[in-house]
């Protein structure tokens, strides 16, 4: 009776430590996320140096969060235009996406190498969310993932309102992510 | 006739002075945080007002100068080159996430106090702290 209850203690003890290692978080707070909005000659573009991100590999989850305030142009009155205008950053400091990566089992952590991705989720944008499917790139360099995407949103979905949208200012915004994530 | 020719100067005038501003100028010219008075705090009570209410905080510090002052917990760089500091307690659910306007290397480290001045632009799992110079 005693071996049984060593035995399956150990068997217990054992499958502990295996859920312990059966899921992995990787995360950033200094991803990159590239907006662009060019309509005409004038290029509307900025970046955000500091996208928080996490994501686990054993069931897919994902999520990205950015601070409109973060995004930088080379031109100060279109930031001032953007935050103001458009995003009106005040009321909506915060955009976000949570959803998963699809395929998240057909990628393998412990080999270098690329893998095509699809992602699915919820994309909350001045304060509108609006479903998302979008396909990108996960990348394994010595274990560390790096997970590139690129994908358009159309404005006006997400209640932003304003003057030159479809003009001067395009009706779909470029949107591209650039995640290294730690482990 | 001389009228006409006054307005057409002064329209002209008027048009090159919006483009040099909305084209030349504000390229040139970027939001200096630097010259801003600014709200002092620390970093740990910078994370408690944002833990207790986001939007009170918000309403205090979002797109302000803020000088903040604590402990270095990491240094880093971001993927623009940027030079980031992870700065409050180990222990802490959230702290303060600076990232520097220059890509110069610093040469403080880990434990070291320092008072940063730069933009907070809110709250994701740190409070956020952009353009920042250390003082």
């Amino acid at each position: 009776m005693k071996n049984i209850v060593k035995i399956f203690t150990v068997i217990i003890a054992l499958l502990g430590t295996q859920s312990l290692h059966a899921q992995k978080v990787y995360a950033t707070k200094t991803g990159q996320l590239f907006f662009n909005a060019s309509g005409g000659i004038e290029k509307i573009a900025a970046v955000n140096n500091q996208v928080d991100s996490k994501f686990v590999d054993a069931t897919g989850q994902i999520i990205f969060g950015v601070l409109i305030k973060g995004f930088k142009f080379e031109n100060q009155l279109m930031e001032d235009h953007f935050n103001e205008n458009y995003m009106e950053s005040t009321q909506f400091p915060k955009a976000d996406f949570k959803g998963y990566i699809k395929n998240i089992k057909e990628i393998d952590f412990s080999k270098d190498g690329k893998f095509p991705i699809t992602i699915e989720g919820n994309l909350t944008i001045h304060g509108v969310a609006q479903k998302v499917n979008t396909s990108g790139t996960i990348e394994i360099v010595q274990g560390k993932p790096t997970i590139m995407g690129e994908f358009s949103v159309k404005i006006k979905d997400y209640g932003i309102k304003g003057l030159y949208i479809g003009e001067k200012i395009a009706n779909e915004a470029k949107i591209k992510v650039n995640c290294k994530y730690q482990n | 006739m001389k009228k006409l020719i006054y307005v057409f100067v002064f329209l002209a005038i008027v048009a090159g002075g919006i483009y040099y501003y909305s084209f030349v100028y504000s390229k040139t010219h970027h939001r200096n945080a630097q010259a801003e008075s600014s709200v002092l705090i620390s970093s740990d009570a910078l994370t408690a007002e944002y833990q207790a209410n986001e939007q009170t905080a918000n309403a205090k510090f979002l797109n302000k100068a803020v000088e903040v002052t604590g402990s270095i917990l990491s240094i880093s760089k971001d993927q623009a080159g940027h030079t980031t500091i992870l700065m409050g307690k180990p222990d802490a659910f959230s702290n303060v996430s600076i990232t520097l306007a220059s890509t110069d290397p610093i040469t403080h480290k880990a434990g070291d106090i320092i008072t940063v001045k730069g933009v907070c632009t809110g709250n994701l799992s740190d409070v956020i702290i952009n353009e920042g110079v250390i003082k």
